[in-house]
């Protein structure tokens, strides 16, 4: 099972911790998870709520200060060398040599693995062909796009066939039609393997993931399908109204009020609520729209508003 | 076989941008050029044959002190280095690979130099196998501490600045370009502790150009050899692949 062990579980991570400048600053503060064989996993937080620290705990790349991590088994710790073999991965902010063909840069990353010469330039070629790199095959790094340049470090990782990819904000930068275009590429070309994707875009893990985990102030807030995490939310719908339009203690009164960006979103208890709510609405005259609970309102509701009322910058 | 592949592909993948930057080439070749040419004004013939057989020394240890941290800095600063981290590229290899892909891309000048000297009389072709392995020795010793640079230092420019600091002192300062002879008797210990002294004199030696005793060979070739394991050693177990 390709080092696999026939393990169900790709990731498992138990109170993982780390402390940076002698345990001044405080990255992640006991994260567990766990991400399934063939599982497509997106961790999403805001800027320095660790979802990088914890990728790269499990890509060997950092120590935890504590807690245990294993791929397919194997402690990432004391079994480096058996989970590097298992890894395929895209670090955050990672370009490629600008001076190496696409071809090149491909290939000899396979070989230098350990794949045969003849092996990986079948690879290569398979690779680019999926991810749309064809006709880019001889050209060199400097004169790509930089959605072809994140796309050559995709292919890199993605043709190692590994069983776990860990992809650290793979579409960062990417405009929205490219970015489709490389999920759409992503889930061609993972063929079974798990894949751990960070990523700052509700958008992005709902359209690809299988299950997805917020993150935020070093913690998991939250972890599950679109469905379980609608759930944590205070409600499966909201009413936005504009800020004022109606007091403040009405509205709370319906349910949980947010705010954001000169609006009042009320997030009715039940069905009960929300008719009394609209009722109230409409006999006050005033001007509403009812909207269906987004993976965005959930992440705000369990980053910055569940956990101690923070502003999103302050969980750094 | 399949370590040899492994090998030529890293040392492929470094090699090959150096390959395509001809101002690179000619930036790692202008200081040893340069202290010819000045010597040459100076001293004369004689002083510039003294630095044309320092040249061989400073081509195989700046490549490594020198170009391979920056290197390295620039793959670690783009993430590149972290592809290979988690992988089962070790850092031995990774490191093999750098080192061999700076040796390979100034091997045409060495083999110029060396070519050079053999057709002058500067050397004997029976002289040629003791000093490549004097230039690999060197070669090796600059890899080590040039890789270690780069994997203790994060910022570019200190990664520039301790490479250059590093070339200076073992390079230019010490009796490499010039004879060590021209260091008064009472200070010669000093550049005595760095490889490249004793490289560049076990290199004089074969050419003619100095004259030692087979004690001093023999502490030439101790002190170099000497360096070269502590610097591999030192790199091995400081160098960081994985930060803790």
């Amino acid at each position: 099972m390709n080092g696999t062990g026939g393990n169900d579980l790709a990731i498992r991570a138990r109170e993982v911790t780390r402390t940076y400048k002698n345990g001044m600053v405080t990255a992640l503060r006991g994260v567990d998870l766990e991400v399934r064989r063939g599982e497509v996993f997106c961790l999403l937080g805001p800027n320095g709520a660790g979802k990088t620290t914890f990728t790269r705990i499990l890509a060997t790349q950092l120590a935890p200060s504590s807690g245990t991590a294993e791929i397919f088994g194997h402690d990432v710790m004391k079994e480096t060398r058996q989970v590097r073999k298992l890894l395929g991965s895209v670090p955050q902010a990672s370009f490629p040599d600008f001076q190496l063909k696409v071809r090149e840069h491909i290939l000899y990353y396979l070989v230098a693995r350990g794949m045969g010469w003849r092996e990986a330039r079948q690879a290569t070629r398979d690779i680019a062909e999926q991810l749309g790199l064809a006709d880019k095959f001889d050209a060199t790094i400097q004169d790509l796009s930089g959605g072809m340049k994140r796309r050559v470090l995709l292919c890199m990782a993605l043709a190692t066939r590994s069983p776990l990819m860990l992809l650290d904000e793979p579409t960062a930068g990417l405009d929205v039609l490219l970015r489709r275009e490389v999920w759409r590429n992503l889930m061609q070309a993972k063929a079974g393997s798990s894949v751990l994707l960070t990523t700052h875009s509700m958008e992005e893990a709902e359209a690809i993931a299988d299950r997805i985990g917020i993150i935020g102030g070093g913690r998991m807030v939250g972890c599950g399908t679109m469905a379980e995490l609608r759930k944590l939310a205070p409600g499966t719908q909201k009413v936005v109204f504009t800020e004022g339009a109606l007091p403040r203690e009405q509205l709370e009164g319906f349910g949980y009020l947010q705010e954001y960006a000169g609006k009042w979103a009320v997030y009715p208890a039940d069905r009960e609520a929300l008719q009394k709510l609209l009722d109230t609405a409409v006999a006050a005259g005033v001007e509403t729209s009812l909207m269906h609970t987004s993976l965005e309102d959930v992440f705000v509701y369990l980053v910055a508003d569940k956990h101690g009322k923070l502003k999103i910058g302050e969980l750094r | 076989m399949k370590t040899l592949n492994r090998l030529a592909a890293m040392t492929l993948m470094f090699l090959r941008p150096a390959l395509r930057s001809p101002l690179l080439t000619l930036l790692v070749s202008m200081l040893p050029i340069s202290f010819i040419v000045i010597f040459q004004m100076i001293g004369g013939a004689e002083l510039s044959r003294h630095a044309l057989y320092g040249s061989l020394i400073v081509f195989s240890t700046n490549v490594g002190i020198v170009s391979l941290p920056q290197l390295a800095n620039a793959y670690k600063n783009r993430s590149l280095q972290d592809m290979f981290v988690a992988s089962p590229v070790s850092p031995m290899l990774y490191a093999a690979g750098m080192g061999l892909s700076r040796l390979a891309w100034v091997a045409p000048g060495l083999a110029i130099l060396i070519g050079a000297l053999v057709y002058t009389g500067g050397l004997t072709l029976a002289s040629v196998p003791g000093v490549l392995l004097v230039v690999v020795v060197t070669w090796f010793t600059g890899t080590m501490i040039g890789f270690s640079t780069a994997t203790l230092f994060d910022s570019p420019q200190t990664v520039g600045m301790v490479a250059n600091m590093l070339g200076m002192l073992f390079s230019v300062l010490p009796p490499v370009y010039y004879p060590l002879e021209l260091i008064p008797p009472a200070w010669r210990w000093l550049p005595m502790v760095l490889p490249t002294t004793n490289a560049a004199q076990l290199v004089r030696v074969a050419g003619g150009l100095a004259e030692t005793t087979p004690v001093m060979l023999a502490v030439h070739w101790t002190i170099l050899f000497a360096f070269a394991f502590a610097c591999g050693i030192f790199t091995f177990r400081k160098a960081h692949w994985r930060q803790s």
